[in-house]
Parts: structure tokens; C-alpha cells; sequence
């Protein structure tokens, strides 16, 4: 059996201490930020979630949101101050920064705010027809695709008209997986140009890599927001995922990115211990939709492209099902599933949400255990 | 007596009591008035009863009511409010489909063609339930009329242009003859003006009429529901259009 050398078990004691550092410092500045988030009352209102309604989830309403605040700092603080590297942490802390305001202002606007307007495309068409005034009519016409494009976005939206809408988030995404796709392909060098294959070598896409990452920091980003619907499951699920990339990162040699890693599954740790039933606060848009990005942004980096459906398993799965149930709505007028996303599906089937969440953990963990093992080839 | 094949007289029952909570009579709801476009075909009166059944579980989830509560008159409240229900053509639609699939081993998508432009024709391929309406159905290309004497289950009364809703459609469920009497048992999905908010939906009816009689001047009578046989039959008098037919896939 092949020993590892005294430097190679100092770098990974290295990156392991940096992610006891993340989780001891998540649970420091836990108590303050659940504090705050009770006291402004930053709540899950029960008016704005209709999946409220199921049996024994009655109870979630009034829990605090935003808890994702918890992993979104530490792992943003502890960057800054030890782990600062100017080719390989800031474009992802950046872009995880961004998507974390996203999801702030839709908390913040879902808990606060009322009913934001929503034009529908309908309703465009119709002000086309009959508005009095020509110009307004004209721009109505001129501006028809952007109306097309909110109608789809929206489509996908879960709560039309609260919070930031489904349009807004996308294009905001959009940013962010533009920002990676502008580090990785101008910035990182010649090697993150090529998508390595796994058992296979290197393909060579060109220019088109860049909107291929655009797309996977998008649908990574919200596959993990939609996952963050039952108490414990998006944390449990992210918790092998981050401890993949550090293993993953480690290997390769990516020291800066193994740490940040490290320090992600330290505080998601930290948050999971919290965030299982009964939850003391929820994950909010805040965390989940940063930690979508910092994970599609830190698994593109270590160029484990063809990886990520196996890391990022349960979050794609639970993203796919909430496609197929728009299309089965739009195109069959049929439900595919019971509701979408697919662990509300098996929640009215009559599972019980400990079983559901058990269930994700171990399906997400065996195919992390793939992952890996594929992104070791 | 002739009868439908049990399965469409199961799809019948359950429209009848539809399978949620202490089950109820499934409304009648038309798509005409609430304009929904690219929704789930249960929310557009054109769902099967178990497509009905289970939004009407879900909504009452999101609406945090509890179906297990209501008694069969506070159920159908709830899926009128909710905008649930089905429409004649719909009702039809999922019987004929049952018929259809026993008798021929057909699913009805298939027998029914779409006589309207392509556009339609390509968006029936989607969602044959939601644009096989009255007039498809009645249409000369997928069905013909028959004497009121050759009438046998499986069998509709069209009926177009008429004064309440402007067509409806009737599924022919038993057929019973004697001599020279005739009586037609139906289904339907309806909504008259008597029926108030909350009365209308799926029920069934006879006409009784003799072979030398016309069927609208026969006995028309609607179960459960006193002197709307009346009003039905002096719907069908006055609509422009009534009609016998037979899904010419059924005409061997």
C-alpha cells in the first residue's frame, strides 16, 4: 500500500483544520443570526407558500429565513481574511456573493413585500390590440420578445407576482454564470479550455464552452434552490457534495480550492445541525442559490464538468422534475408528478418528511461515491 | 337492455361520485368563462375523474382546507369555488375513450380527427381531450347520424346552436326496447340556469319516446333532478341542430 508522503498529509491536515475553522466559526455567529432574523421576524409566511398546507408541514410556518446567511459569511470571511487567492477564490466568492444578493432581495421582498405586478404575455397582447395610444402600443410590439422571455421565465417561477420574479433571477444569474464563464476561459489558462472526459481525455469545444457554463452555473444555482424545500435536505445533500469537490480539489492540486471547499462543508455542517427537523431556520434563497453557483463554479474550476451530474445528483433530479411537470402542465395538460419538485411529489404520496429526506441523503451520497470515483479517471 | 361496456359505466360512477374525500357529484365547469390557456386539463373542464379528484386534493392542500371534513354538499362547494368540474364535451371525450378502448381496442385520440386548420391539428396531437368539443365529435369526418331506432349505447345526442349553452353533448349509457317503445338512457355534464351556483354537473336522464315519434317529443326526464326533463327537451326543440349520431369508428 502506497504511504503519502509527510507534506502531503500536512496539506490535507491543512485543508481539514480550515474546515473545523469554517464550522466552529459558523457556530459562533449562528446564535446572533438567528437573533436578528427572529427579531426583524424574517419568516416563512404562510399566505405566500401553499406547500404549507401539507400534512405536518403546518408547523414550518413562522420558522426564520435567510438561515443560509450563516455559510454564505463564513465561508466568505474566512476567504477574505486566510484563504484570498486572485486566480482561484475571488471569481467564485464574487459570483456566490452575487447570487446571494439575488436570493436576499427575493427573501426579503417574498417576507415583506406585497404582491409584486405581473404582466402576462395575454395581457401584452391584448394591450397591442387595444391600447388608445399608438407609441404605447408600437413599444408594446418592439418590446414583445422581452415579453415572451418573462412569460417563459415565469413559467418556471413558483410564487408569480412575490418575491424577485422568476425573469429577474435568471438574468441576474446570467451575470454570474457570464462572470465564471469570462474567468474560466480568459483568465484560468489553456488547460480550463478543454472539458475533460472522464476515462477518455479532453474535448475541445471552442468558444462554446462559454455559454455551456453560463447554462451549468444557472441550472446548478437553482437545482439547489429548489431543492431547499423540507427541513435538513438541501444541507444534508450539499454537506457530501462540498466534501467531494475538497477531496476532489485536493487531489488535483487545487490547494485554494480545496480549503474553500473545506471551509463550505464545515459551515454546512454547522447550518444542517440546525436546519433538520424541527428547523430552527431555513436556508432562504440567500444560501441556496449561492451555494448552487460556488458549487457549479468550484467544480467547473478543477474542470470536473462531466462530473457534476453525479455530485450535484439529487439537486439535478429535483431541477429535472419541476422541468417535466412545467411541460407536462404546458404541452399535456397533465400532471407528471403529484407537485413539483420531486420531494413534495413523494411528501403527498404519503412519506413522511424524515423519509423523504433520508431517502435524497443516502441516493445523493452513493452518487457522490460515483462522482468521485468517475472524477478520479 | 343494451349497456355501455362496464368500463365506460365505471368512468360514469366515478364522475358521479367522484373519488375524493366522501365523494360527490363532479361539477359542471367550462373553460369559456375563465379563459385558462396552456393549464393542467383538470383546471379547464376537461379532466378524467381521477384527474379531477387529485387537484381537487392539492388545491384544498394549498388552500389548507380539510377534504376529509366535508360532507358531499360542501365537497362539490369547494370544487365549484376551486373551478373544477367538467364540461359536456370533456365528460364525452372520457367516456367514448372507455368505450372505445373496450370495444375496438382504440384510445379515442385516435378514432377522433380534428377538421379545423393545421394549427389545431397539431396542438390535438398534445391535447386531444381539451379539442375534441362538441362540433369535432358531431363532425360528419368522425361520426354519422342514425335513426332513433337504431340507437344502441356508445351512441350521442348532439345537440347545436343551442340557447343555454350554445352546444351540448349527451352520452347514450343503456338502451332499453320493447315493442314499440323506446327508451334512451344518458349521461351528461350540465349547467342550467335553475341549477343555481352550486346544483349543476354530471347526472343521468331517460327519454322515452316511441319508434314512430321523434325523440324530442318523447318523455325526457332528468334523475335526481324534477322538471329539468322539461327544460332539457325544450332545449334540444329549439337548439338548430339535434342529432343521433354514432362515431363512425363504432358504425360496423
Amino acid at each position: 500500500m502506497t504511504s503519502f508522503s509527510p507534506a502531503q498529509v500536512s496539506a490535507v491536515s491543512h485543508i481539514i483544520g480550515f474546515g473545523l475553522v469554517g464550522l466552529v466559526f459558523s457556530l459562533i455567529i449562528t446564535i446572533p443570526i438567528y437573533k436578528l432574523l427572529s427579531h426583524f421576524k424574517i419568516w416563512r409566511k404562510d399566505v405566500y407558500d401553499p406547500t404549507l398546507g401539507i400534512e405536518g408541514r403546518k408547523g414550518k410556518a413562522s420558522t426564520p429565513i435567510m438561515g443560509g446567511l450563516i455559510v454564505v459569511l463564513t465561508i466568505t470571511i474566512i476567504t477574505y481574511f486566510f484563504n484570498w487567492d486572485r486566480q482561484f477564490t475571488w471569481v467564485p466568492i464574487g459570483a456566490m456573493l452575487i447570487s446571494s444578493v439575488l436570493g436576499a432581495f427575493d427573501d426579503l421582498l417574498s417576507v415583506m413585500a406585497k404582491k409584486r405586478r405581473a404582466r402576462s404575455l395575454r395581457q401584452t397582447i391584448t394591450l397591442i390590440k387595444v391600447h388608445k395610444n399608438i407609441f404605447v402600443r408600437f413599444w408594446y410590439v418592439i418590446t414583445l420578445p422581452w415579453s415572451v422571455f418573462k412569460e417563459i421565465g415565469n413559467a418556471f417561477g413558483s410564487k408569480r407576482g412575490i418575491g424577485v420574479h422568476a425573469y429577474e433571477k435568471l438574468l441576474l444569474q446570467f451575470i454570474a454564470g457570464g462572470v465564471t464563464a469570462w474567468w474560466i476561459y480568459f483568465k484560468l489558462g489553456e488547460t480550463w479550455k478543454e472539458i475533460h472526459i472522464p476515462f477518455d481525455g479532453f474535448l475541445n469545444i471552442g468558444i462554446w464552452i462559454i455559454p455551456v457554463i453560463i447554462l451549468i452555473v444557472i441550472f446548478t444555482a437553482n437545482a439547489v434552490n429548489i431543492s431547499d424545500g423540507m427541513d435538513g435536505l438541501a444541507g444534508g445533500m450539499l454537506i457530501p457534495t462540498f466534501s467531494a469537490l475538497t477531496f476532489l480539489s485536493a487531489i488535483f492540486g487545487y490547494q485554494e480550492l480545496a480549503i474553500l471547499n473545506a471551509v463550505t462543508t464545515g459551515a454546512l455542517v454547522t447550518y444542517t445541525f440546525f436546519n433538520v427537523k424541527p428547523a430552527k431556520f431555513q436556508m432562504g434563497d440567500v444560501g441556496s442559490l449561492a451555494l448552487g453557483t460556488l458549487l457549479a463554479i468550484n467544480a467547473l474550476a478543477i474542470n470536473i464538468m462531466m462530473v457534476l451530474p453525479f455530485i450535484a445528483f439529487m439537486f439535478y433530479v429535483e431541477a429535472v422534475s419541476v422541468i417535466i411537470q412545467v411541460i407536462g402542465r404546458l404541452f399535456f395538460g397533465r400532471r407528471i408528478f403529484k407537485m413539483a419538485p420531486l420531494h413534495h411529489h413523494f411528501e403527498l404520496l404519503g412519506w413522511s418528511e424524515e423519509k423523504t429526506i433520508m431517502r435524497f441523503w443516502v441516493i445523493h451520497l452513493a452518487m457522490v461515491l460515483i462522482g468521485v470515483w468517475i472524477g478520479l479517471h | 337492455m343494451e349497456t355501455l361496456s362496464p368500463q365506460a359505466l365505471a368512468v360514469i360512477e366515478k364522475y358521479l361520485r367522484l373519488p375524493l374525500g366522501c365523494g360527490c357529484q363532479t361539477p359542471y365547469f367550462n373553460n369559456r368563462r375563465k379563459r385558462v390557456r396552456g393549464g393542467l386539463r383538470a383546471l379547464v373542464g376537461k379532466g378524467t375523474p381521477e384527474e379531477i379528484a387529485e387537484e381537487g386534493g392539492i388545491l384544498a392542500v394549498k388552500d389548507r382546507v380539510s377534504i376529509k371534513n366535508m360532507n358531499d354538499e360542501t365537497l362539490k362547494k369547494f370544487l365549484v369555488d376551486e373551478n373544477l368540474g367538467i364540461d359536456c364535451s370533456g365528460f364525452a371525450y372520457h367516456i367514448l375513450d372507455a368505450e372505445a378502448q373496450t370495444r375496438i381496442n382504440k384510445k379515442l385520440r385516435a378514432i377522433i380527427k380534428p377538421y379545423k386548420g393545421l394549427e389545431r391539428k397539431i396542438i390535438y396531437l398534445f391535447r386531444p381531450a381539451e379539442n375534441s368539443d362538441v362540433t369535432t365529435i358531431s363532425h360528419e369526418k368522425n361520426s354519422a347520424e342514425i335513426k332513433a331506432s337504431d340507437a344502441k349505447p356508445g351512441d350521442f345526442i348532439s345537440i347545436l346552436e343551442s340557447e343555454i349553452s350554445r352546444n351540448h353533448i349527451m352520452i347514450i349509457e343503456k338502451v332499453a326496447k320493447e315493442n314499440e317503445n323506446i327508451i334512451l338512457y344518458y349521461a351528461h355534464s350540465i349547467a342550467l340556469p335553475e341549477e343555481g351556483v352550486y346544483g349543476h354537473g354530471v347526472r343521468r336522464g331517460k327519454i322515452s319516446f316511441n319508434k314512430n315519434q321523434n325523440i324530442v317529443d318523447g318523455i325526457w326526464e332528468e334523475m335526481t333532478k324534477e322538471n329539468l326533463g322539461k327544460t332539457m327537451q325544450s332545449i334540444s326543440k329549439r337548439a338548430k341542430v339535434f342529432s343521433l349520431r354514432r362515431l363512425r369508428a363504432f358504425c360496423i
